[in-house]
């Protein structure tokens, strides 16, 4: 398989710069982007057990994972947006996170599968 | 089973078997199809946009979490904050009010001596007395009625409370004293002038924008028949029957004694008296 191209090192190493560079700057959000930023973190979850499980597969793509990490990110947030417009925005969350929810699960539980054989 | 049943079924197995992105393994088949011959260029720069990505999502979890977290505090800080302002202002506006009763008090003794030295001002004097307590601007006294409204007990299974009071039950009983010939009405001691409102907002009931509780007290004074026809109109029949029905309480009394204080009044924004209006039209022209 041509999948595999990095180690798990470089994610690792990112995902910790991010979290120290969260903590430490601390960032102030702006007010409008607020009720987005759950949703983006639940939908860059998603993306992230996926990329994880594809790895495990033996499949994982760099390009799929960043490109899979971004749209997740803007359709969510996009469509609380457009919920929020119509007034539905609490229950299109909702479904949001049902789904993304649901993949979540999956995703985990195939991870488990590969690395507990069980 | 019908053909859209098979397919919602489907639908939710797809999502529910499917939880990874096919494009993982459109990519993988590609590769395979057509092996990349591109050497390291390539692999380090998707390493470098996956740590970017990573950074990014590492940053957007740990700035919304300490958010949430501190966005709780935040709130209960700011109810507080709005309840000691709430607390304040209408402390603030009880002593404008106090303010306000002194000196109209002041310039009603002033108005008393200036216009009783004259039999024109006596007379104006007495027109003036007629329209203030009707307008409910000064205390007064009398035999009256006190009509005492209370809440039903609220429900043990929870439910919907039928026999809370509302608005319009009050609106409704001080309709029928005034067409009883009642002559000041007040409710909770507030007087009710010419322009007051009696409403809801939310669960809390206003009289002039100042929340009244249970039970309601309303006093009138008024003619010694107004307890029978409050009892006979239609708004007493209807809560007599709500009473029985719903359990919320109704309860008249005649007075012998009633004190009422005196009404804020309604400060005219754009009417003034046509006799003022005439003066001046007189005056401008010359």
């Amino acid at each position: 398989m041509k999948g595999i191209r990095t180690g798990p090192l470089i994610p690792i190493l990112g995902l910790a710069a991010g979290i120290a560079a969260g903590v430490w700057l601390d960032p102030s959000v702006p007010t409008s982007l607020q009720p987005y930023l759950p949703i983006a973190v639940v939908a860059a979850l998603d993306a992230v057990f996926g990329g994880v499980r594809a790895r495990l597969d033996g499949i994982f793509d760099a390009k799929v994972f960043v490109v899979s990490f971004i749209s997740n990110v803007v359709v969510a947030a996009l469509i609380v947006f457009l919920g929020d417009q119509l007034g539905v925005g609490a229950q299109l969350s909702t479904a949001v996170i049902v789904v993304l929810g649901i993949r979540i699960f999956g995703n985990v539980a195939a991870i488990r599968r590969h690395l507990f054989r069980a | 089973m019908t053909g859209n049943q098979a397919r919602s079924e489907s639908l939710l197995r797809r999502l529910l078997d499917e939880t990874l992105d096919p494009a993982y393994e459109q990519a993988a088949e590609r590769h395979a199809r057509a092996p990349v011959t591109q050497g390291k260029p390539r692999g380090w720069t998707q390493g470098l946009l996956l740590a970017a990505c990573l950074t990014l999502i590492g940053a957007l979890s740990t700035v919304v979490i300490s958010q949430v977290r501190s966005s709780a505090p935040q709130r209960a800080e700011l109810r507080e904050a709005l309840i000691e302002d709430i607390t304040a202002q209408r402390a603030a506006g009880d002593l404008l009010q106090e303010r306000l009763a002194e000196v109209r008090d002041e310039a009603t003794r002033v108005r008393q001596q200036l216009l009783a030295a004259t039999s024109q001002g006596q007379s104006a004097l007495d027109e003036l007395d007629r329209a203030e307590s009707t307008a409910g601007l000064t205390a007064v006294q009398g035999p009256g009625l006190l009509v005492t409204l209370t809440d039903a007990p609220a429900p043990e299974d929870g439910g919907d409370n039928l026999g809370r009071i509302l608005d319009r039950d009050i609106q409704s009983v001080v309709n029928e004293l005034w067409a009883a010939g009642a002559e000041a009405v007040a409710i909770d001691g507030q007087r009710l002038g010419p322009t007051t409102s009696i409403r809801s907002a939310g669960q809390a009931i206003l009289v002039d924008f100042r929340p009244i509780t249970n039970p309601y007290l309303i006093e009138a004074i008024g003619p010694a028949g107004m307890f029978d026809r409050l009892l006979e109109s239609g708004a007493g029949r209807t809560l007599v029957s709500y009473a029985s029905a719903f359990g919320l309480g109704l309860d008249v009394r005649p007075q012998e004694q009633i004190e009422l204080l005196p009404g804020t009044g309604a400060a005219a924004g754009r009417a003034e008296p046509v006799a003022l209006r005439a003066d001046r039209r007189e005056q401008d022209q010359p």
